[in-house]
């Protein structure tokens, strides 16, 4: 009996006979593929900015006259200084050292060279800034730009600098890092926490080039009083990081402009189509009109052509693009959105789209929201689906670069709907 | 739709255990392939269910519950493992298994009550193709994925008695019940585009109709018995759900005519032998797609080494033959047949002044079943516990 029951529970595995041959097959659907035109899906469309702040990102950008016109520069602010460290004193033995005399320190920047656009050794200059600054506000022109408070720098481009140091990074080296060394005085005019004025302006002196700066870092030198033969190198751990720059990119006024920092959204608003009148071979199968069912819309994208984007504001990398539904345009630009459709990365898109291969066509696929609209209104709530959409960074802001689409009016590189639908006839029973 | 899946799958719970389980490729043959409510004696001995010694529960042969002198209940179990082949060639391996039938017989106005669950038609299957489509100019190849989940049960209440020493009568009417779940779903997933959604269209039908089976069985002398029943059905209705786009429609069932007998060669050796006829050729005309179809005629013939014991119980060995049509055509295959060799055992657990209280008996089948170029070969295995007295 035992084997019995063994073979039974060996057999309760289902693996389900495949017929072979279609006759018993009901018949097959029709997929075709269709492309509609801007004018008959789209309209209302616009470019927006100024969504997030360079701060959000938490790296720095450093240009000098990149691409004939960028100039950028970093501002870092840091934290207290520590009060205490553990040291081995003079006669070996570990303690806490809470009388530690701070004798000098270096600001040691960290180059993402897969994000900048660079040649041969650059040159950098760290000032201490005098202006007070806001940090999630500040922008070329003003140090503090707030709903309560607007404060111009006194001079653009983040105020007068009380120069530091000057290092000079040279990219044929093997290190990433880029040191300022500061003397006890300049250290101890940063020690003041709570000084609004307080921090570091970091700036390219070599022309033509634009450095991502992916963190920078303040390191103690101080002298332990229980062995003051020694020397400890202490990281101040807060730090605050953000960047400025001029000019300011354009609205553009005939495009598609995603990214940036703050970054851009391009919305508009989608209309899918509900009922289909061919093509011929459609309409000889199931008849026309047919009645477009959201199951039958196998794939829906957005079909962009990419353009260069200017030329100081190109990805260096590559760019992750979501699409998600504007809840209310009416409330734009400060509008709710939907969820992401493409997850936390987005989809990503190569950087060169945006610069020597512009003109190529991106597919952006969108099968759900129009399959939503051609729903029509959310069985669940009753509440009908949005049909404005937008397009932005699925990080956002993620970089000073912002990549670039042709938009409608432009011809042939005007967007374009594409639908892959199937369409068949109802199961029936033998 | 998603009320549509909530019902289904609620009805698909209720019918779980007579839902068929797959174990054909004939099965997506017209209407599915016909399964006989038997137990492990009667596939032992290549038996149809009728006309075997003694009492037992069988929808087919509803006077042989009269002869039952306990209250009785039966369950079976039945896996089975199949190789399909065309011309020769391997084209897939599959197993399944399934409750063909569960029964109870209580004494009831000197009678035999009975309740009988019991499979009728196999429907469960699945079938892929790839179609190439054209999109945008270019030739893709798409894959077309069908799924058939289901089939058709019975569930017959029955009556059966002695009339006088040697003759015994029943009557079982019966409910066609259980339901069946069709799904094309064509993936687009050779397309390397990202997002597609595969396309899907199903339809959900229920089953109804009745059925009812009279028989009888007398003892020829001392040492044989012969037996007859004739089952009446009234239309299959295969009823659309809310939501389902495909029609509703209605089959016609045929009558169908069982015999059987069995005899006492000498002691302890039993001969068994029966045969069944049904012509389903009027439902030809109720199948949307064209299909062949045929009639299920078929006979068994079987032999029982009844005196056999083993651990000191009686533990008697069947060996048969059994042939049967299929009804339905599987595309242009024509219509086909089983035909298995068969062998078993049954163990009495407890038995008491010659009355079973207990007892088990399993049944080996090796088949075939064929049509044409294509043919399966099976092994298939059923088991039985009966009980009785309770």
């Amino acid at each position: 009996m035992a084997a019995v029951s063994l073979a039974v529970f060996a057999a309760c595995s289902e693996q389900t006979p495949t017929s072979i041959g279609n006759d018993v097959l009901p018949g097959e659907p029709i997929t075709l593929s269709i492309e509609i035109p801007w004018e008959e899906f789209g309209s209302d469309l616009v470019v927006l900015g100024g969504y997030g702040a360079p701060s959000d990102i938490g790296t720095g950008v450093v240009a000098n006259a990149f691409a004939g016109t960028l100039n950028a520069r970093t501002l870092v602010r840091f934290g207290a200084y520590p009060q205490s460290a553990s040291v081995v004193d003079t006669e070996g033995t570990t303690v806490t050292d809470t009388d530690l005399t701070i004798i000098g320190g270096r600001v040691v920047a960290t180059i993402n060279r897969r994000a900048s656009v660079f040649a041969g050794p650059l040159s950098l200059t760290l000032g201490a800034t005098q202006d007070t600054w806001d940090l999630a506000s500040a922008d070329w022109e003003h140090a503090v730009d707030t709903i309560g408070a607007q404060l111009p720098w006194t001079e653009l481009g983040g105020g007068p600098v009380t120069p530091l140091d000057t290092a000079t990074w040279d990219p044929s080296a093997a290190g990433d890092t880029i040191s300022f060394v500061l003397d006890s005085a300049e250290v101890a005019d940063w020690s003041d926490a709570s000084d609004p004025s307080r921090g570091g302006r970091l700036d390219l002196v070599t022309e033509g080039h634009r450095l991502a700066i992916s963190s920078v870092q303040l390191r103690l030198d101080a002298r332990p009083s229980v062995n003051p033969d020694t020397i400890v190198s202490l990281n101040v751990a807060e730090r605050e990081i953000t960047f400025i720059y001029d000019p300011e990119p354009e609205v553009p006024t005939d495009g598609i402009r995603v990214g940036g920092a703050p970054a851009w959204r391009t919305v508009f608003d989608l209309q899918a189509p509900t009922e289909l009148t061919g093509p011929p071979e459609l309409c000889s199968a199931v008849g026309c009109p047919v009645t477009l069912e959201p199951g039958q819309i196998s794939y829906a994208a957005l079909v962009l052509r990419s353009r260069p984007t200017e030329a100081a504001f190109q990805p260096r990398d590559s760019l992750g693009l979501d699409v998600r539904e504007v809840l209310s345009r009416d409330a734009l630009p400060k509008a709710p959105l939907g969820s992401p459709i493409f997850g936390s990365q987005g989809l990503r898109y190569a950087a060169s789209l945006f610069g020597d291969d512009g003109g190529t066509a991106v597919e952006i696929p969108i099968t759900p929201l129009v399959r939503n609209l051609v729903e029509g209104v959310d069985p669940e709530t009753q509440i009908p689906f949005p049909n404005t959409i937008a397009l932005l960074s699925a990080f956002e802001p993620r970089s000073i670069a912002y990549g670039s689409f042709y938009g409608p009016g432009s011809g042939a590189n005007a967007p374009v709907l594409k639908l892959i639908v199937t369409v068949g006839a109802s199961v029936e029973l033998p | 739709m998603m009320q549509l899946r909530t019902g289904l799958a609620a009805i698909a719970l209720l019918a779980a255990p007579f839902a068929v389980e797959a174990q054909s490729i004939f099965n997506s043959a017209g209407l599915g392939r016909p399964v006989d409510a038997v137990d492990a004696r009667a596939r032992s001995l290549g038996s149809l269910g009728i006309g075997l010694q003694g009492g037992y529960l069988s929808p087919a042969d509803p006077a042989a519950a009269g002869r039952l002198g306990f209250a009785s209940a039966v369950m079976v179990t039945q896996p089975s493992w199949v190789e399909a082949s065309r011309d020769g060639t391997p084209v897939g391996d599959f197993r399944g298994t399934r409750f063909p039938l569960m029964g109870v017989a209580y004494p009831v106005l000197s009678g035999m009550a009975t309740v009988q669950l019991g499979s009728y038609l196999d429907q469960r299957f699945a079938g892929q193709r790839v179609v190439s489509v054209d999109l945008g100019g270019t030739s893709h190849d798409v894959i077309d994925d069908f799924t058939q989940e289901g089939g058709v049960s019975s569930a017959s209440f029955g009556f059966a008695r002695m009339v006088g020493s040697d003759v015994s009568v029943g009557l079982n009417v019966a409910r066609y019940t259980g339901s069946v779940i069709r799904e094309l779903a064509r993936s687009f997933e050779g397309l390397d585009l990202e997002g597609t959604q595969s396309f899907t269209s199903s339809g959900f039908w229920s089953y109804s109709g009745t059925s009812v089976t009279a028989g009888a069985t007398a003892d020829v002398g001392s040492v044989g018995r012969l037996a007859a029943s004739v089952r009446w059905s009234s239309a299959l209705d295969a009823d659309a759900s809310e939501g389902t786009l495909g029609g509703s429609r209605s089959f016609d069932m045929p009558l169908e005519i069982r015999v059987g007998g069995s005899a006492v060669l000498m002691p302890g050796l039993i001969l068994a032998a029966s045969a069944v006829h049904a012509d389903w050729a009027d439902i030809q005309d109720d199948l949307a797609v064209a299909t062949g179809v045929g009639d299920t005629s078929g006979f068994g013939v079987g032999m029982e080494l009844a005196q056999v014991r083993f651990l000191g119980r009686s533990a008697p060995l069947r060996f048969g033959y059994r042939y049967n049509g299929l009804p339905f055509a599987l595309g242009t295959e024509g219509t086909g047949s089983e035909k298995t060799f068969s062998g078993g055992m049954g163990f009495a657990f407890n038995e008491t002044n010659g009355v079973l209280l207990a007892a088990a008996d399993l049944a080996l089948e090796r088949g075939e079943r064929s049509a044409g170029t294509l043919s399966e070969r099976f092994w298939r295995l059923t088991a039985t516990i009966r009980v009785a007295g309770f």
